[in-house]
């Protein structure tokens, strides 16, 4: 009876299920963001499994980018606040892509929290300044 | 029968004071224990105790050496009488050396205590030897050749399991004042694991029964082994629940657990022998039953059941509670199987077949089996994620602590890597007791003399939690000052202790860098915030009992007298305000570190409540509302000294606190969100404050504070590895991305672990004592949500421990 007791337990739990290739896009995020084609197809591989991986979403918005893919861009963008919305570096990007987009309000919105996470910071401060200028232009 | 029961009274008695010197001894033996509880007289009762320690070991002398003056009157045998002589003796000498030379207020962490360690039992087992040749052989040829029945010990297994699954469910729902699902199924699991520990002990004793029955002394062997089982219980629940918990290492571990199990066990025995009536007529019940009778025994299930459900309620928000919960668990468990050996005494008939008597074993197995499976297919029927295995698992310590024993030792998450296990308690093992030598010195201070640097006021508030703070909180009512003057500071949104618990996370403050559970040793080469205050020439005020014995720069200690738990924020700022009122005008800048323990949670557990509070757990609400009164009063009366303008504050916590979440209360062993997310407020002079920028919403960490001193102060980094880093930066430039990198966290006391990755977003939690394992999502506030544990995030988390091991490791060469 000791040895039953011995040879069937411990009892293991269950683990929900796996997805085989999520380690790498765990992973993913941690290296320096990807960029080509071949690097969004991953990066939006991976977005099925790690949905609310921020640094994933904004390393796709950035590669988007530089696909010159802008309103795909921009959505990546405002998915990756909706998840962490005081990512200030992705408020200031998002602003750094509206203010090219000519949407100079709304750049400065942007704008304007990142530098409330980001105090003093000039680069911020200096593309308040372009979107107050640019808003301010069009009007 | 009366003289029988004051001697057993007296010894228990006697007993208690030298197990207390006993404890004593262990908790100054191990350095971690020594500095955490003795040092900081964290306990002003064990002070009193050790003052008077002479005085309670002449009273248990006494105690001991009148009752055993029917053995020196000669009553049982010249040798009894020989032995008891020598006892009087050798421990009156003893008492005499002791009045003399006190011994335990000497004691300081080390050698020394491992004479006092074996010494304290010494006594106890000498008079188990006494009774036992007392005794002589009387008893065991009374008794013949009885053994005890397996139908007997199955019937009292089986009540007690049941007895105290009822005990322990009429609590919980007593507590939660609600039966629903989750309660069913934590109840459901309670149940088939009790019952499985019953029928466990009940397979052993039984085999235990078998092997004396092939004895020629069937009686004495089942006893004598009995007793060695007994031994070898408290010796492993020592080894493996309680002296773990306080970093003792294996070996120490097991010697420290092995002798006292032995010893209580002698013990044990020494009073059955003396004390258990004639007619008790099986081996079990000779030495486990702890009443005369029946209709004693009645009464003493009542005694012991109510008992154990007021001390479990006395310290179930106390550290270290789920240890003390299940010592108490397994305690009552011993007592009322003795008693329901008495109360259903064995009935005569013939003993069922080997194959009939199995059938219970393998129901038990089969239940358990079970149950993850029924679990998993109710969980997902209704969609309620809170009846599944793993979340009745996080319940069970809360709702049964005997079942969660249980489930310890025999539930597993589907690969929790045994090799990940061992890997990380040999580490863990060399860390805490090798001492460590930092391979890089601190690089020497060598800040800007442009201007004169500002005044430094250090605020760690023990156990502060961050959303009970309007600056992280918009629910909290009740920090209204805290609320005005986080307005004219830097809010630290994603800030917490690389440590949860004071031992190493206040060290990591001071060193800006990873620490082990020996950094006491190498402190003053570690140390970079004295450094800075030795070379900017600080005039420096400290209240704090966890670093300041190790420092050596020289300092005013503000109100030494209080203990450690007593130092109160309001208190130490009045004195600090008396301080700087006396001081001249030019005086050196001040460098004041005040660690009050107002939010602890042994001064939690009661006071103030009302309506602002609701949502909050509120007497920790209403000691933050004073704490916030008390730093409202002191920033203006600071203003007013003209001090304000020129000093950076700091104000932030060395973790945050369980307040019941899931049953759960402290931090000693948690690493939850609530325990280590914790409050970061920096306030800079405003000629510092314009010229630099952060990122607020950056992970960041107790041990950025050192280096961020050193930034604000014109000085190089301190320049050790997994240093922290400056939490300010010049305004044209970008603060560092930590985004991408990984973070290990770890208790100070026990063995869990957790690592945050994705900018502090995902936390994962190895619970190494408990083998359990979370992972929480921390996007939305207060605490975030929890996440099941997927393969992947084991293994990339897990990795990621290791790693961080390896490089604390490395840090420290040995």
């Amino acid at each position: 009876v000791l040895a039953a007791f011995w040879l069937v337990l411990p009892i293991e739990l269950g683990m929900d299920p796996d997805v085989s290739s999520s380690d790498a896009c765990l992973t993913l995020a941690d290296r320096p963001p990807p960029h080509g084609e071949e690097a969004i197809a991953a990066l939006e591989r991976c977005l099925t499994v790690a949905t609310t991986d921020v640094e994933l979403i904004a390393d796709l918005a950035g590669a988007y980018e530089l696909a010159n893919r802008p309103g795909d861009a921009e959505a990546a963008y405002a998915r990756a606040l909706a998840i962490d919305p005081e990512y200030a570096d992705v408020h200031t990007r998002l602003a750094a892509l509206l203010l090219k987009r000519g949407d100079a309000a709304r750049a400065r919105s942007h704008a304007e929290i990142a530098l409330r996470l980001q105090p003093n910071r000039r680069a911020v401060q200096e593309l308040i300044a372009r979107a107050s200028a640019a808003g301010a232009q069009s009007q | 029968v009366i003289n029988r029961w004051i001697v057993a009274a007296a010894r228990l008695l006697a007993a208690a004071i030298f197990l207390a010197t006993w404890a004593y001894g262990v908790t100054t033996y191990s350095p971690f224990a020594f500095d955490m509880f003795i040092r900081p007289q964290l306990l002003p009762q064990l002070a009193a105790f050790v003052t008077w320690h002479h005085a309670w070991y002449w009273a248990a002398y006494l105690l001991a050496a009148l009752s055993l003056v029917p053995e020196l009157a000669g009553r049982h045998g010249a040798a009894t009488r020989w032995a008891s002589l020598a006892f009087v003796l050798v421990f009156g000498g003893v008492g005499l050396h002791l009045l003399s030379t006190p011994v335990l207020a000497t004691l300081t962490s080390g050698s020394r205590s491992s004479f006092i360690v074996p010494g304290a039992l010494l006594p106890i087992a000498f008079l188990a030897v006494i009774d036992h040749l007392a005794a002589g052989v009387a008893p065991w040829r009374e008794r013949g050749d009885v053994s005890s029945p397996p139908t007997h010990v199955l019937t009292a297994t089986i009540c007690t399991a049941a007895m105290l699954w009822l005990a322990h469910q009429t609590s919980a729902m007593a507590t939660l004042g609600v039966i629903d699902g989750p309660w069913l199924m934590t109840a459901a699991w309670a149940f088939v694991l009790d019952m499985t520990l019953a029928i466990a002990a009940y397979t052993i004793l039984t085999l235990v029964g078998a092997v004396a029955a092939l004895s020629r002394r069937p009686f004495i062997t089942e006893y004598a082994l009995s007793v060695a089982l007994i031994a070898i219980g408290i010796a492993e629940a020592g080894r493996r629940i309680i002296l773990p918990a306080f970093a003792f290492s294996a070996a120490d571990a097991a010697a420290i657990a092995s002798a006292f199990g032995v010893t209580i066990a002698m013990m044990w025995s020494g009073l059955r022998v003396r004390v258990s009536p004639a007619q008790t007529d099986t081996p079990l019940r000779f030495l486990l039953s702890p009443v005369p009778t029946r209709a004693v025994g009645m009464v003493a299930l009542v005694v012991v059941l109510v008992a154990a459900r007021l001390a479990t309620a006395a310290i179930v928000q106390v550290d270290w509670a789920s240890i003390l919960q299940t010592t108490i668990a397994l305690v009552e468990a011993t007592l009322i199987f003795g008693i329901f050996l008495e109360v259903l005494p064995p009935v005569a008939h013939r003993e069922p077949s080997a194959w009939r008597l199995m059938l219970a074993p393998v129901a038990a197995i089969a239940a358990l089996s079970a149950l993850p499976l029924l679990s998993a297919s109710l969980s997902r029927a209704t969609n309620n994620p809170l009846l599944d295995a793993a979340a009745v698992l996080d319940r069970l310590p809360s709702n049964d602590p005997l079942a969660h024993f249980a489930a310890t030792q025999w539930i597993e998450q589907e690969g929790f890597d045994l090799q990940f296990y061992q890997d990380v308690m040999a580490t863990e093992r060399r860390q805490s007791t090798v001492d460590p030598q930092p391979r890089h010195p601190l690089l020497p201070f060598a800040g800007s003399t442009t201007a004169p640097p500002p005044h430094i006021l250090f605020i760690v508030v023990d156990s502060l939690r961050r959303d009970y703070l309007s600056p992280y909180n918009p629910k909290v009512t009740f920090t209204p000052n805290l609320e005005q003057w986080s307005r004219e500071s830097f809010v630290f949104r994603n800030a917490f202790t690389p440590y949860g618990g004071t031992w190493l996370a206040m060290p990591s403050i001071w060193t800006g860098t990873a620490v082990t559970r020996g950094w006491a040793k190498i402190f003053p080469r570690i140390n970079a915030l004295e450094q800075l205050i030795t070379r900017a020439d600080y005039d420096f005020i400290i209240n704090d009992f966890t670093v300041e014995t190790n420092l050596e720069a020289p300092r005013t200690f503000l109100e030494r007298q209080i203990p450690s738990l007593d130092t109160d924020l309001c208190r130490n700022l009045d004195a600090l305000r008396a301080h700087t009122q006396q001081r001249p005008a030019t005086a050196r800048p001040l460098f004041v570190y005040l660690a009050p323990m107002n939010m602890h949670i042994l001064n939690t557990q009661g006071g103030a409540r009302g309506p602002r509070y609701e949502g909050f757990y509120e007497p920790y609400a209403a000691r933050v509302e004073r704490i916030d009164r008390c730093l409202g009063q002191f920033i203006a009366h600071y203003k007013e000294q003209g001090l304000y303008d020129n000093s950076i504050v700091v104000l932030t916590s060395d973790h945050g606190d369980l307040l019941g979440e899931d049953g759960r209360w402290g931090h000693q062993f948690h690493l939850f969100p609530e325990a280590i997310r914790i409050p970061m407020i920096v306030r800079l002079p405003e000629r510092l404050r314009t010229m630099v920028t952060t990122d607020l919403s950056r992970i960041s960490f107790l041990s950025d504070l050192a280096p961020t001193l050193y930034a604000l102060l014109g000085a190089a980094p301190p320049g050790q590895p997994l240093a922290g880093l400056p939490l300010f930066v010049p305004v044209d430039q970008a603060p560092a991305d930590r985004r991408r990198q990984e973070f290990m966290v770890m208790s100070s006391y026990g063995s869990t672990y957790g690592l945050l990755r994705r900018n502090g977003k995902a936390l994962y939690i190895a619970d190494l004592l408990n083998w359990r394992e979370h992972a929480y999502e921390l996007f939305t506030e207060p605490n975030g949500v929890r996440v099941p544990v997927t393969g992947s995030i084991r293994r990339v988390n897990q990795q990621g421990i290791r790693d961080g091991l390896d490089k604390v490791d490395r840090m420290f060469s040995r």
